[in-house]
């Protein structure tokens, strides 16, 4: 159906274009440059970002393969990156999981059942969400240490201290869902209810199905933010074999020699697990799951 | 089946109490309609009975036995929502089939029930499809449909038809009376619709402020109000209010002053009364007509209204708050700021103490 459209509506399509175009050079540039510095010979932060010759030696010692440089020699892989990689995506797997879990049933509780504290609970959550945690990492390496002591699985240098550590931040989550549940109304819970539904049926058959976007979205905020964060890893985490690749990238930069291109291709690559669980997640993001039930 | 029997029904949330200890008994197979200004309770009382909300104080038996304690399934009843409340995730066969799944019903036990309530309905053709898909006329059968497929013994509406348009709720409203006559289950019904309370309840119950102001046939309530608000609630355009004092006490009535000296006479038995009593004579619109002999009641035209089959005339008469309204015949013209002379018949008018209750009529239209 064509609409009427006003005279300037042309020229203002063409500038938004323009805009938006600009936005995403914008946006794309750091990405084109740490590509470029990974394609290019040698460990060189600057130069042009189309390089001049391609060489893929950063990335054979980043996927593990030794190459020989120009002298002749064979040069090992430093680091087992691939290791790193598998390691973040496990723990951001476990813990985008139990931090779902966790959120998902408490901000049901936040959001439908009355109980004494609810309002303090949810302000205190959110106060200390707003507690930077790099200043507790003295308190997160002490009290880590402690648990070690008793669950060894748990303690300093093992991937159950990280998944517990990340899903001690999962206020900002409740919140997100709480406020998605808010918008569901409350009727057709009742509807369960009288179907003879329980608290829990009806959480787990009428409410979680519906608020499936919702809950792909936090599942994708988790994942993301296992993958990236650097801060609390790399003072649970000490040996090089259990290091996450945020963590591990570091020790390419070490004082004496930047490491940029391997550090570059690294970095790629610690990208790669975010696309395609993103990708993946898209299609469950559709809108409008809630449309229909109630008369609008 | 089932009979719903309410004692002293109070419910409070936090400080504020808004059923004022509710009396009721409703038989087994019986259509009962409760109606209501907003905010009077109605839903409220409607959803104690469903158990979504606890009963304060009082006790509520459904079929003989005592359910204050138990939760909805166990209380053989079902409800349809005022806004359907379908599951929105589900199929319309899912819907139906939900509560009955919930019961540990398997698909080969659940499959006819959903299916027959389907045929009944005339939805069988949408079971596949998503409430999404369906109108708004849809979904509703869909959450009548969702509420019959459990057998309940005591079906609850809360305001089902309101958000349907006008031609639609007629519609429906006949579907609902064939329903309940098929069914011969109890049902329970809340609106603020009159015209759904007059049209399918056996009784009605007037509900103001958490308090039952009557209950009686749908004719009881419009011939014979129990009292002012009442006899204000039934009827379209609603009963006119007319202030004065008692003038005079016969044996064929009442004969009220008006502000202005004016003199009407009502046939009731006013005898607890006193003259210089003050008093409210009501009259229903239908029952005023342009004339100039006998009961007479001088009035200035406002306004007409022309509803097609018949015309609404509203004046401004002594002792009146509001403009009183008159039913005449259609395409009769009638010149605003003009005086006109309006009589009703003594045996057509209703007194009201000041306290709002009613007097006894003394020819009531129906005994």
């Amino acid at each position: 159906m064509a609409m009427v459209l006003d005279r300037s509506h042309r020229g203002r399509i063409i500038l938004t274009h323009v805009a938006l175009i600009a936005l995403l050079a914008l946006t794309l540039f750091p990405f084109l440059m740490v590509l470029s510095i990974s394609l290019r010979p040698g460990n060189f932060a600057a130069g042009s970002l189309i390089p001049d010759t391609i060489s893929l030696e950063h990335w054979k010692l980043a996927l593990g393969f030794p190459i020989v440089d120009a002298t002749g020699r064979v040069v090992q892989p430093p680091f087992p990156v691939l290791h790193w990689l598998w390691n973040s995506i496990k723990i951001a797997l476990m813990s985008a999981t139990v931090i779902l879990l966790l959120s998902t049933t408490s901000a049901y509780a936040f959001a439908r059942l009355r109980f004494r504290g609810r309002d303090f609970g949810l302000n205190a959550l959110f106060l200390m969400q707003m507690f930077p945690a790099v200043l507790s990492l003295i308190a997160i390496y002490a009290v880590f240490d402690q648990i070690g002591s008793y669950i060894p699985w748990l303690g300093l240098d093992s991937h159950g201290s990280l998944v517990l550590a990340y899903a001690g931040g999962i206020a900002l989550h409740i919140w997100t869902i709480k406020g998605y549940y808010e918008t569901i109304p409350v009727e057709i819970e009742e509807a369960a209810r009288v179907d003879g539904a329980s608290h829990f049926q009806t959480f787990a058959y009428v409410l979680l199905p519906m608020a499936v976007p919702i809950l792909i979205v936090v599942f994708l905020l988790a994942f993301i933010g296992a993958i990236i964060e650097y801060p609390v890893a790399s003072v649970l985490l000490h040996q090089e074999q259990n290091l996450t690749l945020a963590v591990g990238s570091k020790l390419y930069l070490y004082t004496q020699n930047y490491l940029w291109g391997d550090f570059a291709a690294a970095a790629i690559l610690s990208g790669l697990p975010i696309t395609l669980v993103f990708v993946f997640a898209q299609r469950w993001m559709v809108s409008g799951l809630t449309s229909g039930g109630v008369k609008g | 089946m089932a009979a719903v029997n309410m004692r002293g029904i109070v419910k409070d949330f936090g400080p504020v109490r808004t059923l004022f200890g509710i009396d009721l008994d409703i038989a087994d197979g019986e259509f009962v309609v409760f109606v209501g200004p907003s905010g009077c309770g109605k839903s409220t009382l409607l959803r104690t009975i469903a158990g979504l909300e606890d009963i304060s104080a009082g006790e509520l038996k459904i079929g003989g036995v005592r359910v204050n304690e138990l939760p909805p399934v166990k209380r053989g009843i079902s409800m349809v929502f005022q806004s359907y409340a379908l599951y929105p995730h589900m199929s319309v066969f899912e819907n139906l089939a939900f509560g009955l799944k919930l019961a540990g019903k398997s698909k080969a036990e659940y499959t006819p029930a959903v299916e027959q309530v389907a045929k009944v309905l005339q939805i069988e053709a949408l079971l596949q499809r998503r409430p999404k898909d369906l109108s708004g006329g849809q979904r509703q059968r869909v959450a009548i449909g969702r509420s019959i497929v459990q057998r309940p013994g005591v079906f609850l509406f809360d305001e089902p038809l309101s958000n349907l348009d006008a031609a639609l709720r007629v519609q429906m409203r006949i579907e609902i009376a064939r329903l309940r006559r098929e069914l011969q289950t109890t049902m329970i019904y809340v609106t603020h619709d009159q015209v759904e309370a007059m049209t399918l309840a056996d009784r009605i119950v007037v509900l103001r402020a958490g308090r039952i102001e009557q209950v009686g046939t749908p004719n009881e309530l419009y011939h014979q109000p129990a009292n002012q608000f009442v006899a204000g609630f039934l009827g379209s355009p609603s009963m006119n209010f007319l202030t004065g004092t008692l003038a005079a006490l016969d044996g064929q009535g009442a004969t009220i002053a008006l502000p202005d000296g004016q003199r009407l006479q009502v046939a009731v038995d006013a005898s607890g009364a006193s003259l210089g009593d003050a008093v409210t004579l009501g009259v229903r619109p239908e029952h005023i007509t342009l004339c100039d002999a006998g009961n007479v009641l001088q009035a200035m035209a406002v306004t007409t209204e022309h509803l097609g089959d018949t015309s609404v005339l509203y004046l401004e008469a002594s002792g009146a708050e509001v403009p009183i309204a008159a039913r005449i015949p259609p395409l009769q013209q009638i010149v605003p700021w003009d005086r006109c002379s309006l009589c009703f018949d003594p045996k057509n008018g209703h007194l009201f103490r000041a306290d709002g209750l009613s007097f006894r009529r003394l020819y009531p239209t129906i005994v």
